[in-house]
Order: C-alpha cells, then sequence, then structure tokens
C-alpha cells in the first residue's frame, strides 16, 4: 500500500509526464508550479523513470523542459510524408526524394557547425548559406555520374541513398538571386525550404540578412547530449544500411 | 602569451585577401575597427552593427586617404574586415598548444577577438559585434602596461586630478577606470564561459592567476573607489551651497562635471560588485566543468562527417530516416501514437514474460535485441563491481578513504581488479554521478527500497536504484550502510595510468548506527 505523501508525489509526477507527452515541453517560468514540484528529488526521479520507460529523455534550457523521443522509440511516431507536408508544401510537385534531399542538406550544416570529437562537438557559431551549398555540392558532384545500375544502389529498401540525393541535386535548377526565387526547386530554394522548417522548430535561427545560419542552444544541447553523446554512437550507425536488423514491410 | 595568437592569425588573413589590400593598409584598418569595437563595447556596453562600421569608416577613408568613398564600398570594405577577417567566415580560428600535464596531447583553443550577437526582428534580424576579451587584451598589451597595474595606476592619477579640483582630467580618468573595470568583469564573464563551453580550453593556471590579481588588489581598490566616491559627495554638497550663497558659473560648470565622476564611479563600484559576484562563482564552474568532463574526456564522439560518410556508402531505409531525424523535430509530430507499433511492442513484453520464471524486475522493454541486452547487462555488471570496491575499501579503512588510497591499495590488494577499474571509464562515471548528487550523498537505504517498490529497467546509464539493489541483493552485509558520500580532499590533482586527471576525492561510508 502506498504512503498517502507517496501517492501524492506520484500523482504530481504523473501529471507533469502527461504535460511532456501533451506538449512536448514545459516552460518552467510560466508554469512554475511544475518547476518548484520537480525540485523535489522522488518527483524528478518518478518522472525520470517515466520518460525513460516511453524511451525518451528530458533536459533543461533557458528554463523550458523538453521531451525528446530515443532512436528507437516505438510509442511516439511520425511519417516522412507528414515532414514533407510541413517542410515542403501539400503539393505533388515535391516527391519524397525532395525530403530526403533537404535532410541531407540539413545534415551537412550540422557536419560544419559540430565538427569536433572532444568534450564540446561545436566548433563554429554560423555557416553562411552559399557555404553550405559547396559544401552540398562537393560532397554529391563525385556521385553525379554514378552507374544506377550498380547492384549496390538499386536496392528497393534503401530509399535514401546517394544515387537519388546526388541526381537530384544535380538537376535542381542554380538560381542566382535568392530574393526572386522563381524556382522553388532550385539548390537555393530547397535550402531555404530546408532552413525555413527547422527555424520553425526552433532549431535554428536565419541571421545577418538572411545569409547565415546560426544553430539555437536547443540544438545545440540535443546534438551534445543526444547524436554526440559517446553512449548513442551503436544505434546511431546501425540505422545506416541496416536493414537486416529491422523487421522491414514492403510498403 | 594567447594574445599574440589573433595578430598572426589577421596577419595571414591580411597576407591571403584578394581585395582591398592594394588600396588600403589593411592591417591598419583592421586595427582601427578592433579599437572601435572596443570603445562601444567598454564606453557604451553595447554592440555594434556593420553598418556602423561602414559610418564610422566612410569617414576616417576620407579624412585620412582624402579619398570619397560611396557608403555601399564602405559597407562593403565593413563586411570584409570584420566577416572575412576579424570572423573568418564564422569558423573559429583554432591554436594548438601542447598540453604539459600529459606531455601527449595537444589542446587546441578557440581564438575569437569579436562575438556576435544576434539582434532585429525575425524577418531583419543581423548581427551586432562586440570586442572579446582577448581582443581587449590584444590593444592593451601594445601599451605595454602591466595588466594587474593598470587599475591602480590609473586610481592614483584619478585621486590626484580630484584633490586639484581638475574635474574634466578626473572624470576622463574615471572613464577609462570603466573601461578597466568592465574588462576585468567581461574577462571573468568570459573565463566563466569558456570553462562551460570546454573546460581543455582554460588551464587552472589561468584561474589562478585571475584570482592572484584580484585577491592582492581588489578589495583594496574597491574601497578606494567607495572613499572616493564619499569624498565626491561631499564635495557635491559643499559646492551646492556655494552656488546656492553665489552664483558663479564657473563653480556650476564644475558641479557638472562632478556630477558626471560621481555617475561613473557608481558604474566603477557596480561592476566590482558584479566582478565579486563572478569571482565567488568561478571556483565550483570550474570544479562541476572539471568533473562532468571526466565522464567525457575519454571517449572520442561520433561526427556528423562519419554519418554523412555512413550514408553516402550505405543509405538509409525511410523508417530508419525517421528515426534519425526523430530527435529533432517537435512534438507537434512526434505526438501522435502509433498503436500497430505498441501493439506489436506489448506482444514482445507479453512472450518475454513468459519466457521469464522469478525475476520479472529484470525488464528489457525495448531491449529486444539480445547483443544490446548483453552490452547493457555487462555494463550494470561493471557499475555493480565499481560500487562495490568503493563501499568496500571505505568500510575497511574505518569508514572513510582517498581516491589515492583506494587505488593504491586496491592496485596491492587485487592487481586485476585495478587494472580493470582503473582504466574503465565507468569508475569515473560513478564517482561523478555520487559528487554530483545533492549534498554528494546517496541514500543507499531509500534507493534500495525504491528497488524493491518499483519495476526497473537496467540501462547502460548509471541508475542508483536499479545498483543499488542489485548490490545490496547480493551483499546482504551491505544494508547497514545508510549512505555513500563523496567530498573533495585537496585541491591535489590526480593523473591515473596517465588517462585520467581528477581532484583527489575521499569516499566515505554512514553506517546505520
Amino acid at each position: 500500500m502506498l504512503s498517502y505523501e507517496y501517492r501524492k508525489k506520484l500523482e504530481r509526477a504523473t501529471n507533469i509526464y502527461h504535460n511532456l507527452i501533451k506538449y512536448g515541453e514545459i516552460n518552467l517560468e510560466e508554469e512554475s508550479v511544475i518547476g518548484t514540484e520537480l525540485q523535489d528529488d522522488e518527483i524528478r526521479e518518478i518522472v525520470d523513470v517515466l520518460v525513460t520507460n516511453a524511451e525518451s529523455f528530458i533536459f533543461e534550457i533557458n528554463k523550458t523542459l523538453y521531451l525528446i523521443p530515443e532512436v528507437e522509440n516505438k510509442i511516439l511516431s511520425f511519417s516522412n510524408s507528414e515532414i514533407k507536408e510541413e517542410m515542403l508544401g501539400s503539393s505533388s510537385t515535391y516527391t519524397m526524394e525532395y525530403l530526403y534531399l533537404c535532410y541531407y542538406i540539413f545534415i551537412t550544416f550540422l557536419s560544419l557547425i559540430y565538427e569536433g570529437e572532444g568534450y564540446n562537438p561545436k566548433t563554429r557559431d554560423s555557416v553562411r548559406i552559399d557555404e553550405i551549398r559547396s559544401e552540398v555540392d562537393k560532397r554529391l558532384k563525385p556521385h553525379f555520374n554514378v552507374d544506377s545500375d550498380d547492384p549496390k544502389y538499386i536496392d528497393f529498401k534503401i530509399k535514401f541513398n546517394i544515387t537519388i540525393v546526388s541526381k537530384l541535386w544535380n538537376i535542381a535548377e542554380e538560381h542566382k538571386d535568392r530574393k526572386n526565387i522563381k524556382n522553388q526547386k532550385s539548390q537555393i530554394g530547397l535550402i531555404d525550404k530546408t532552413f525555413e522548417f527547422f527555424r520553425r522548430q526552433g532549431l535554428v535561427q536565419i541571421t545577418n540578412r538572411k545569409i547565415e545560419i546560426t544553430p539555437t542552444k536547443k540544438l545545440d544541447e540535443i546534438i551534445k547530449q543526444y547524436y554526440t553523446h559517446p553512449g548513442r554512437e551503436h544505434s546511431l550507425i546501425k540505422l545506416f544500411g541496416g536493414v537486416e536488423d529491422e523487421q522491414y514491410q514492403p510498403d | 602569451m594567447e594574445w599574440l595568437s589573433p595578430i598572426y592569425f589577421i596577419a595571414e588573413k591580411i597576407a591571403n585577401a584578394k581585395r582591398y589590400k592594394e588600396e588600403y593598409e589593411l592591417m591598419n584598418l583592421a586595427f582601427i575597427v578592433l579599437l572601435y569595437f572596443q570603445e562601444i563595447t567598454l564606453s557604451e556596453d553595447r554592440g555594434c552593427d556593420v553598418e556602423e562600421i561602414a559610418g564610422f569608416l566612410k569617414k576616417l577613408i576620407t579624412h585620412h586617404y582624402d579619398k570619397d568613398i560611396p557608403f555601399r564600398d564602405a559597407l562593403d570594405l565593413a563586411t570584409f574586415i570584420v566577416e572575412d577577417i576579424f570572423r573568418n567566415g564564422g569558423a573559429f580560428f583554432r591554436l594548438n598548444t601542447r598540453d604539459f600535464t600529459s606531455e601527449k596531447n595537444i589542446k587546441n583553443m578557440v581564438i575569437k577577438l569579436i562575438e556576435t550577437d544576434q539582434v532585429g526582428l525575425l524577418d531583419d534580424q543581423y548581427n551586432t559585434y562586440k570586442i572579446t576579451n582577448l581582443g581587449c587584451e590584444v590593444l592593451f598589451r601594445t601599451l605595454e602596461i602591466d595588466k594587474t597595474m593598470r587599475i591602480s595606476m590609473e586610481m592614483l592619477r584619478l585621486q590626484q586630478e580630484f584633490e586639484k579640483g581638475n574635474y574634466d582630467t578626473a572624470y576622463r580618468s574615471t572613464q577609462e577606470l570603466l573601461n578597466l573595470s568592465r574588462q576585468l568583469r567581461m574577462e571573468i564573464e568570459e573565463t566563466i564561459r569558456k570553462i562551460k563551453v570546454n573546460i581543455d580550453l582554460i588551464v587552472k593556471e589561468e584561474i589562478d592567476e585571475l584570482h592572484n590579481r584580484l585577491d592582492i588588489n581588489f578589495e583594496k581598490e574597491r574601497q578606494s573607489f567607495e572613499k572616493l566616491l564619499n569624498q565626491v559627495y561631499t564635495r557635491i554638497e559643499m559646492l551646492n551651497q556655494e552656488i546656492e550663497l553665489e552664483y558663479n558659473q564657473h563653480k556650476e560648470k564644475m558641479l557638472y562635471m562632478i556630477n558626471r565622476v560621481s555617475e561613473n564611479l557608481d558604474k566603477i563600484i557596480l561592476e566590482f560588485a558584479k566582478v565579486l559576484r563572478f569571482k565567488q562563482g568561478i571556483d565550483l564552474v570550474y570544479e562541476k566543468a572539471l568533473i562532468d568532463s571526466i565522464d567525457i574526456g575519454s571517449h572520442k564522439r561520433i561526427t556528423f562527417n562519419k554519418l554523412l560518410d555512413d550514408f553516402e556508402g550505405k543509405g538509409l531505409t525511410d523508417e530508419n530516416t525517421v528515426k534519425l531525424m526523430k530527435p529533432l523535430l517537435s512534438f507537434k509530430f512526434n505526438k501522435r501514437l502509433n498503436l500497430k507499433k505498441i501493439f506489436e511492442e506489448q506482444r514482445v513484453i507479453s512472450e518475454n514474460k513468459k519466457e521469464k520464471t522469478n525475476d520479472n524486475r529484470l525488464d528489457m522493454k525495448g531491449l529486444v535485441d539480445n547483443s544490446e541486452k548483453e552490452r547493457v547487462k555487462e555494463i550494470n555488471e561493471h557499475y555493480i563491481k565499481i560500487l562495490d570496491t568503493l563501499i568496500k575499501y571505505s568500510y575497511s579503512n574505518g569508514g572513510t578513504v582517498t581516491l589515492s588510497e583506494l587505488l593504491k591499495a586496491l592496485k596491492n590488494n587485487e592487481p586485476e581488479v585495478y587494472e580493470e577499474i582503473s582504466n574503465d571509464r565507468n569508475f569515473y562515471v560513478v564517482l561523478v554521478r555520487i559528487y554530483q548528487s545533492e549534498g554528494r550523498y546517496i541514500n543507499l537505504v531509500n534507493n534500495y527500497k525504491t528497488y524493491k517498490d518499483l519495476k526497473l529497467i537496467p540501462q547502460s546509464d548509471f541508475v542508483f536504484n536499479y545498483i543499488i539493489g542489485k548490490l545490496l541483493d547480493r551483499k546482504k552485509s551491505y544494508r547497514n550502510i545508510k549512505g555513500i558520500y563523496i567530498e573533495k580532499d585537496s585541491n591535489e590533482l590526480i593523473i591515473i595510468n596517465n588517462r585520467f586527471k581528477v581532484t583527489n576525492v575521499r569516499i566515505g561510508v554512514e553506517t546505520i548506527a
């Protein structure tokens, strides 16, 4: 039988957990009661146990508590089509491959900002958009003329692959004047859409009169505590090419 | 000598510059812009944007080069100096230095002369720039005044000018002192920032040097400012009375200047109060960062370049793409519950439960991969062994033992365990976790009770309830121990196997009375 006091703490912890599940974040300044409750070690510990059981983790930045799902989280989920709609709109102009290219652009940006292998992965404050474009170009150019009949590239399960991404990048029309983007499928047009989406997610700021991308503190923390955390290397590496590890169901 | 390296970097950037080299003495212009930053940052305590710098450069070039430069060209030049030279296009300047403590490691320090801040509304955000402490240092060093003496010397001048009644000069002197005290405050703020970002950016000697400087002169200087401010107030009162009796324009002007002196002295005292607050916190921040760094310091992180290489070589399935991006996206996407997967998940758990016999606490939910299960189990066994060693040696040594004593005893009594534990980063993780707990203390009794009451999952991270529960289940004699604590024993740093650098701590156990 639980004691009255413990039962109350359990109720408060569950309430905090439900708020995190519902909104994904809690502003501890606005929700000062929750902030006070979390100072209680036992409540905090119960919330931690609930969050861990939900295959997620929490962290606090600037008085806001965030709930982030782990890679292997099977309960909280979304699909790529939902993201595509949010990032590129509902028009059928953009196939799923365009979304993959946008992901590639964003990961390239991350590779420029968080290069460090030591305690702090962050090595610079910001990157200019033209530098991101030339870096993506530099990485993808060698793959423009890859033989697409190579069995390595025709595995139907590996949908997000270098051949698709590089070909799409190659045909994405160059457009030099960013202020009059007529062709939204141009390289710069796609870069704009990518970072506008991640800006809305609170991960980057488009600064210095829209020529520079600066990561937010939230992104810094997610990268430090999640992607580059030494304990997660194994689960991240496993994702690449590793279809044999998955219970894969064809569409 | 850290201040010398920026000059090298700037000289190199200018030597490689493809623009403006023929038209202007770029090195001079760069240092003039740096001085402009210093003036704005220290005198007005704010940043300035590139248009402001362009305006300044336009005036300067018109007067000194006798050349009419359009504002647009001045803007290009300002952007080039600030963004391409000082900010190196957003990439940090890095300075490699040898770490003398290990003799092997090369430290990688980040050099910044200016720092940026984003201002403006969402659609029109732009950068403003402020000089860093290192930038100030570069400029001050060129004056060849010893750092520790600057405030004292200027203070002496101020007192003399005030005594003589030269309030104009006294005011200029307070302005200089205000700049110096702001620089001192910025220096401490930046030291704290460097410690927080990466403790490898700073060596303990830098903090000691800062402390020494503040301990010797700081309190004396602070008292002198307060004493002088009292004298200034008295003088203001006297002047007010004199003016009331007989108005005099000269005295009115004196009163105006002395009031400005008093305003500046107020600001200086405020800066000193801020310095005092930061000074008190710096040791705590350093100690926490040091112990945090033990946790991660021995491991190299995975980089996004490696992830891109893996992607380019192997690709990703649609499902794994979602998994990779999931932690980045807000709950607007993540809140949708995937019922099919929950069902599958439940089925896996139910089937696993059927196979289990007695130990239903070892609920490996989510860890369906056997190799992963084994890995987590192995990590937890390590944690249990480490905690056992800490308790055993503290207990047998009369309830308390220092880390160096423990390692020495372990080396003599159980050399194999010593080899295993001292090279295991988890050993330091356990120390850090206890040290980070409230009151540096872990209550074994409460943790064991929670372990018994709740169903816990073993994880790769150190979870007290689970580790303590498992250990106390195996070693019943430990159930008369109330708790374990760790406290700092001295400032001595011990280096273990040329790999881990850690403050010598004292580990102790408290038994139930």
